[in-house]
């Protein structure tokens, strides 16, 4: 009797039972492939998918953002976007299905040298359906520095399937700033359940 | 021309207090969102204007701007003075008059 002992699916062995098994064994592959499939899924109390079905990651290109205003930040660029759900020419992003979902937006702009700069800051934010859902005050400009500077900001979302999430930011440090677009600026998300 | 946060700052408005400002990046440029400020909002055109005002005032001070990226840190200027101070010597005096002079008020 070809039966193997397997704890997990990947313990399953494809070519059991063979031809020449007993047809009376079949009960006993049908618990152990019973058995199996509990302990590889102990939680599955609903539909399950092994893969992300749905998500997308987007960049930005290089551009400015205006002082003293709310922008949304044009990622233009989709780096992937599984099920189309990105619009990357409103930098919208609306699940078709509703479940909860994990977004992530971070800018970088480069602070230029301004005595009016001191204390000034640079948020990230997310708006559902228009209105501002998720903002943080990460980044604060510093005095006369050439440097860099980075803002982000996550949320792990309930969305109802018409829902739409976009990335928008604000800064006041007295003038307009350059964004760095590439790998510094995105702006992803991806279903969780 | 638009209307923009630096045209409504020129006539004495802040923004996140008196107003917030919204662009969508739809190509329709920035719109006023929210009016909290008790005064009037003003038109577009006075809007428009204060930032024509705003803009050249920024650009008077290109030079202030250079200046500050030029010039040596604090620290560095202090140990340029203490050293000019031991020797005799006018280090810092040349630097910052080097600096003016490469970038000279408009």
């Amino acid at each position: 009797m070809a039966l193997e002992n397997a704890a997990f699916v990947d313990g399953l062995v494809i070519t059991n039972p063979t031809g020449s098994d007993s047809i009376s064994q079949g009960d006993d592959h049908i618990r152990l492939i019973k058995k199996v499939l509990k302990a590889t899924f102990p939680d599955a109390d609903a539909a399950q998918s092994l893969f992300p079905p749905s998500g997308f990651c987007a960049s930005l290109t290089a551009g400015s953002l205006a002082n003293g205003s709310t922008d949304k930040m044009p990622f233009g660029t989709e780096d992937f976007d599984i099920k189309g759900e990105y619009d990357n020419s409103t930098y919208r992003f609306t699940p078709t299905v509703a479940g909860k979902y994990y977004i992530y937006h971070s800018l970088t702009v480069v602070s230029p040298y301004s005595v009016s700069q001191f204390g000034k800051v640079l948020q990230t934010m997310i708006k559902k359906n228009g209105a501002e859902f998720k903002t943080l005050a990460l980044a604060i400009f510093p005095y006369n520095a050439n440097n860099e500077l980075g803002s982000s900001v996550s949320a792990f979302v309930e969305s109802n399937g018409t829902d739409y999430w976009e990335p928008f930011a604000y800064q006041n440090s007295g003038s307009s700033v350059t964004t760095v677009g590439g790998v510094t600026s995105n702006f992803m998300a991806f279903r969780v359940a | 021309m638009a209307i923009t946060a630096n045209g409504l700052q020129q006539l004495g408005f802040e923004p996140r207090v008196d107003f917030d400002l919204r662009n969508n990046n739809d190509g329709q440029g920035a719109f006023i969102e929210r009016w909290m400020s008790a005064q009037p909002q003003p038109s577009v055109a006075d809007i428009e204007a204060a930032d024509a005002v705003w803009v050249a005032n920024w650009n008077s001070q290109e030079y202030a701007r250079n200046r500050m990226q030029a010039y040596a840190s604090i620290g560095d200027q202090l140990d340029m003075q203490y050293w000019d101070s031991v020797n005799d010597t006018t280090t810092w005096k040349d630097h910052v008059a080097s600096v003016k002079a490469q970038f000279p008020k408009g």
